[in-house]
């Protein structure tokens, strides 16, 4: 599984890892540039220095390094080391401090002196540096005859280039270049070189180790609030949503988090809680039918009484046997159509035929009520329904607004086709229902005021089941109640597929 | 003895308010908690049954209402709630018995009347004046060992007398308490009950129980 923590923490020191890295590398370049370039041009300033003190004169080219007599160069194991080198590479000169050892030599590419590192006789590391010049002529003073002897082999203070008078017709010599290298002990550069590389390094992995150290206390320091989270997550009771997730830690990251999660955890709670009612109040409306069913039976019995009294007895029973049969009825469909199983068989429908056919068991309660029924049908235009949903929808709407209307009050029912719906309207008067307790007349087992008093077929069920299908068929349905006391349901159903509507006539 | 019933489901109430009238009982009924409270209010009940999910008041409303008024009738829920927290806070807001849908009609005679023993503080269902006995389960009454008849008023009349033996009761008292809605307010209908009653308890040259306290009602006590 994945970790934030660990992703973090690993991410943030491989970045700091690799900055260090090339810090640390440019440092040590940088600094390693530098020294070898003063190195060099020490080397170079000190070549040139050595390379005036080489003469062409009338009988050769010679040295004045025993004037010089230069420290350094005098003791085998340096720090210095000087060699020539004649145009045909005739050694020309070697100074003492090489023993018995060479130099390599180095030829400069054009005027540039060419350096190089070299491993020294004394099995040191030196620089050296190599550069080819023209001695300048001096004849004047050439009055130190020395015998014409190529000193090839050991070559002492007096040393000379052997006279083998190649001197041109003007009395010079030709000149001869010389290539020299010089070369220094550079051991000590080096090893600083070393150390400020250890040194870059050892820095290096201890700002990563106190990195990697303090970003692990750091993000386990941050990430303790998810912990914290995730156990007050787990700690929640399913049998008590309402309590809230705790802002203690008030870390904004989570704050959004936290707020969704309390969120969830109110709607789930309201859902809970609705059904916890619902079963109590279905149980209610059980309940009380039952205990009149027994009350009557037990009434009836607890005497002798006439064969008259008894049939009022077993009226009463049936009577409140259909209406706990129908309640049980509507509970079961509402339970499938909530449950999904309810399939529509969509098919033509023709609305006000079956709004006639869903009055005709209702007209008689209607006249019983003494409610004067206006019927305003617009023309027939089929509605795409399943002629039996649609029928346990109107049959409902029909029943809720005789049921509701007052007394000889009235009941309106009217259909309007067009704009490609057919509305169902049904009104009714002697609504005592306020705009807020419009809203709920779909919740199931919601009853309002009047409708409270009375238990069975109009237990609030109705409306909550005539939504419910009509929302399965596609359409919608409303409610309104205004200040005269009407109710109103809309039910609008389309009068074609939507399908159809693409594929034209 | 009279009882009040609140109870919103119509045929419960109906068969309710049947089997107590036959049970002896003056009964007044409704199904809305306004009206019952309005009822209650009015006074005279011995028992009121009241529901709890009623139109108008519900039924903790009704019942917080009454006894912050101190309303002596005690209370018997009778309710489809069946939780145990439901239970106690009924009886904590001050019902006197507590009784769950659906429920055996005998039983509910059974705790109205222990009810209504409670409330005149008379520990046995045999109520007993020198030598008068009345069986207020059975509504039997003897007198010297003989069966007396009795019309259900005047049995009513008798056991409410009898309950309150020793004690003055006046004619509204009576009034409140052996008649309901129903019956016609009438002013001498109580001594016209009192005189039957008088005489069937008296026969056989069996001394009075009944006896006129001028201006204020009647007595039932001892013969001295």
């Amino acid at each position: 599984m994945r970790s934030l923590g660990r992703s973090l923490a690993f991410g943030t020191i491989l970045g700091s890892a690799a900055v260090l890295l090339a810090g640390g590398a440019a440092i040590y370049l940088l600094v390693r540039a530098g020294l070898v370039r003063h190195l060099d041009r020490g080397l170079a300033d000190k070549a040139v220095l050595i390379s005036s003190a080489v003469e062409q004169g009338s009988r050769g080219v010679r040295t004045e390094f025993d004037d010089l007599n230069m420290r350094g160069f005098m003791e085998p194991g340096g720090p210095a080391y000087l060699q020539f080198w004649l145009d045909d590479d005739t050694e020309l000169y070697r100074s003492r401090s090489l023993g018995k050892g060479r130099l390599e030599k180095i030829v400069p590419a054009g005027a540039v002196p060419g350096y190089r590192w070299v491993t020294l006789p004394s099995g040191r590391t030196g620089r050296a540096v190599g550069i080819t010049f023209l001695p300048h002529v001096d004849l004047v003073d050439d009055n130190d005859p020395v015998e014409p002897e190529r000193t090839d082999k050991r070559i002492d203070d007096d040393d000379a280039i052997p006279h083998d008078a190649h001197l041109d017709w003007l009395g010079r010599p030709p000149s001869h270049n010389v290539t020299m290298v010089l070369a220094w002990d550079a051991s000590s550069t080096k090893q600083a070189m070393a150390v400020l590389g250890i040194v870059l390094a050892c820095v290096g992995l201890a700002v990563i180790a106190v990195t990697a150290g303090s970003l692990w206390v750091v993000v386990r320091r941050s990430l303790r609030p998810l912990d914290r989270l995730a156990a007050r997550i787990g700690g929640l009771d399913e049998t008590d949503l309402s309590a809230k997730i705790g802002d203690d830690d008030a870390l904004r990251e989570l704050e959004p988090v936290r707020n969704r999660l309390n969120d969830l955890l109110g709607r789930l709670d309201g859902a809970f809680r609705r059904e916890r009612s619902f079963s109590a109040d279905v149980a209610h409306e059980l309940r009380t039918p039952l205990a009149g069913l027994r009350s009557i039976i037990e009434v009836g019995l607890s005497r002798v009484r006439s064969g008259e009294e008894h049939r009022d007895t077993l009226e009463g029973s049936l009577q409140i046997t259909c209406q706990m049969q129908s309640m049980v009825e509507n509970l079961l469909s509402l339970a499938r159509l909530e449950a999904g199983r309810v399939t529509a068989q969509k098919e033509p429908v023709f609305p006000n035929e079956l709004i006639r056919e869903c009055w005709k068991p209702l007209r008689e309660t209607a006249e019983g009520r003494g409610l004067n029924v206006e019927w305003i049908l617009g023309p027939e235009v089929p509605v795409i329904a399943d002629s039996v949903l649609l029928g346990l929808v109107i049959r409902n709407i029909l029943d809720n607004a005789v049921f509701h209307a007052d007394h000889a009050g009235s009941v309106k029912i009217e259909t309007v086709a067009g704009d490609g719906v057919v509305e169902i309207r049904v009104a009714n008067s002697g609504s005592t229902l306020s705009p807020d307790e419009v809203e709920h007349v779909f919740e199931r087992l919601w009853r309002g005021g009047k409708a409270r008093s009375d238990t069975g077929i109009h237990c609030g069920l109705g409306l909550s089941l005539a939504r419910g299908i009509v929302a399965l068929l596609g359409g919608s349905v409303t409610a309104r109640s205004d200040r005269g006391g009407i109710f109103e349901i809309v039910v609008s159903i389309a009068d074609r597929m939507p399908e159809d509507e693409d594929a034209g006539e | 003895m009279k009882i009040l019933v609140v109870e919103d489901y119509a045929p419960l109430r109906k068969s309710i308010e049947k089997g107590l009238r036959e049970a002896g009982f003056a009964v007044d009924a409704t199904g809305d908690g306004n009206e019952g409270l309005w009822y209650a209010e009015s006074g005279g009940y011995d028992v009121i049954v009241l529901d709890l999910m009623l139109p108008g008041a519900d039924g903790l409303t009704t019942l917080r209402k009454l006894r912050n008024q101190d309303n002596p009738a005690y209370i018997l829920i009778l309710t489809a709630r069946d939780t145990l927290e439901d239970r106690v806070e009924g009886l904590n807001l001050g019902a006197d018995d507590y009784l769950v849908k659906p429920v055996a009609f005998e039983e509910l005679l059974a705790r109205v009347r222990a009810l209504i023993r409670r409330k005149y503080e008379v520990s046995s269902p045999a109520v007993r004046v020198g030598d008068l006995e009345i069986d207020t389960t059975a509504h039997m009454v003897r007198r010297a060992g003989k069966i007396v008849e009795l019309t259900a008023r005047e049995y009513a009349l008798l056991e409410f007398l009898a309950l309150r033996a020793g004690q003055v009761v006046t004619r509204t008292e009576i009034w409140d308490h052996i008649y309901d809605f129903e019956a016609e307010p009438n002013s001498n209908v109580i001594d016209v009950f009192v005189g039957y009653l008088r005489r069937k308890l008296q026969k056989r040259g069996l001394p009075p129980l009944i006896h006129t306290k001028r201006g204020s009602g009647y007595v039932l006590r001892e013969p001295e």
